[in-house]
């Protein structure tokens, strides 16, 4: 009796384990279908450039000295743009001093609106998040029925943050050289300070009470590194 | 699949609008710079008197008194000299975070100390630079009782402390 049950048992065993492999046999790969649509995501280039906007605001303003760069990932129909500059303000008239020095990182997305496969060429609507941090005084003489009084106060590590909408250009001139502008609208300025309400917010520009907004522009020189795309067999079979 | 003259088009018309927006020069002007601010270093003082008070409301008049002098400590100068007035408007020391006014009138000789903070800021480069004084507090006086109305010094406000006698 023992002996029967045991061959049966082996028997459904074997039948089992032809079935589950006919199952692997006829079973259709499945479609790869996350991986083609991470493909739509992956950097095909980093483009780095430099302001000429800022740097040339140096030679015709000489209270200030301004520098920033920008660093953006293409991601095809997107790109990821990471901003930094810095700015030193000395405003020496008669009377006052001013002067304010810090730096800043604008970070954001952008959608190129104009996206074209056989193109590399950028007409981007994008929003970026400001951040700055500098330190500032002021120093001036009041005159009034208290007498002459010599005022002197300062913001150390103070802070700004903003938002901005923007509208930009990249032109493809010459293999990876690329020119172009952005114009920004900086809203929901933010301001920390003590005694001293900041003039000059690097990155944001000037701080005027009656106006919360402000608008900027940039005008960039770039340098487009191309990123090369490693050949995936696996992909590529699945795919015919 | 999108046809190819239209896509040759289409790409033209992209590289084409690129440069175009590159190129564009952008012609700025500065606004017309206004140096006048609402901000004010003046404190607004009315003098009342309290006709009928009880918890829900109070009825106040204008309580006009004859000063043979207001001044403040840390200046000579004399603010108001033998005049009748139910408002001055006296202006406060802003190379420190206090004032103390001290009045001399037909009621008696008076003081009232105030403190505030100072702001200061750069309207502009061509303006120069202003001050802005706000949270205005009371601190010691020998009126009877007293009201801060408006904590800011502003053009705008008309009273910033109210005395009641």
């Amino acid at each position: 009796m023992l002996r029967y049950i045991v061959s049966v048992f082996l028997l459904f065993s074997v039948i089992r384990g032809f079935s589950q492999t006919d199952t692997a046999r006829v079973r259709p790969p499945k479609p790869p279908k996350v991986k083609k649509e991470l493909k739509e995501f992956m950097p095909t280039g980093v483009r780095f450039g430099a302001d000429l906007y800022s740097f040339s605001r140096n030679l015709w303003d000489e209270s200030k000295t301004l520098t920033e760069f920008q660093l953006d990932v293409d991601f095809r129909h997107y790109l990821l743009v990471l901003e930094y500059g810095t700015s030193k303000i000395e405003e020496i008239e008669e009377g006052f001093s001013y002067t304010s020095n810090g730096s800043y990182i604008r970070i954001g997305p952008e959608v190129n609106v104009l996206y074209d496969p056989s193109s590399l060429h950028v007409v981007s609507l994008g929003l970026r998040y400001g951040s700055s941090t500098f330190d500032d005084q002021l120093i001036y003489n009041t005159e009034d029925a208290f007498g002459n009084t010599l005022i002197a106060v300062s913001n150390e590590k103070a802070k700004a943050q903003w938002a901005e909408f923007t509208l930009g250009t990249k032109a493809h001139l010459w293999k990876g050289l690329f020119m172009g502008f952005t114009l920004r609208y900086k809203f929901l300025k933010s301001v920390q300070f003590n005694e001293l309400e900041p003039h000059w917010l690097p990155g944001f520009g000037e701080n005027r009470a009656d106006d919360n907004n402000q608008f900027g522009f940039s005008y960039y020189l770039a340098w487009r590194f191309g990123i090369r795309k490693k050949v995936d067999k696996s992909v590529i079979t699945i795919e015919k | 699949m999108e046809c190819p003259i239209r896509k040759r088009v289409r790409s033209r018309v992209v590289n084409k609008l690129a440069i175009l927006f590159t190129f564009i020069g952008i012609i700025t002007c500065d606004p017309n710079e206004l140096c006048f601010t609402d901000n004010d270093t003046r404190v607004k003082i009315s003098f009342k008197r309290i006709i009928y008070s009880n918890t829900d409301s109070s009825f106040l008049e204008n309580d006009t008194l004859i000063f043979s002098r207001i001044t403040a400590l840390g200046t000579d100068s004399i603010f108001v000299e033998s005049d009748t007035l139910s408002t001055v408007v006296l202006p406060v020391n802003t190379g420190v975070n206090f004032t103390v006014f001290l009045f001399d009138s037909n009621q008696g000789s008076d003081t009232l100390e105030l403190s505030y903070k100072t702001i200061s800021r750069l309207i502009s480069v061509e303006c120069g630079p202003e001050q802005i004084i706000e949270d205005l507090e009371a601190g010691v006086f020998t009126f009877d009782s007293l009201g801060i109305l408006n904590t800011a010094l502003l053009e705008q406000v008309i009273t910033n402390v109210e005395v009641y006698r």
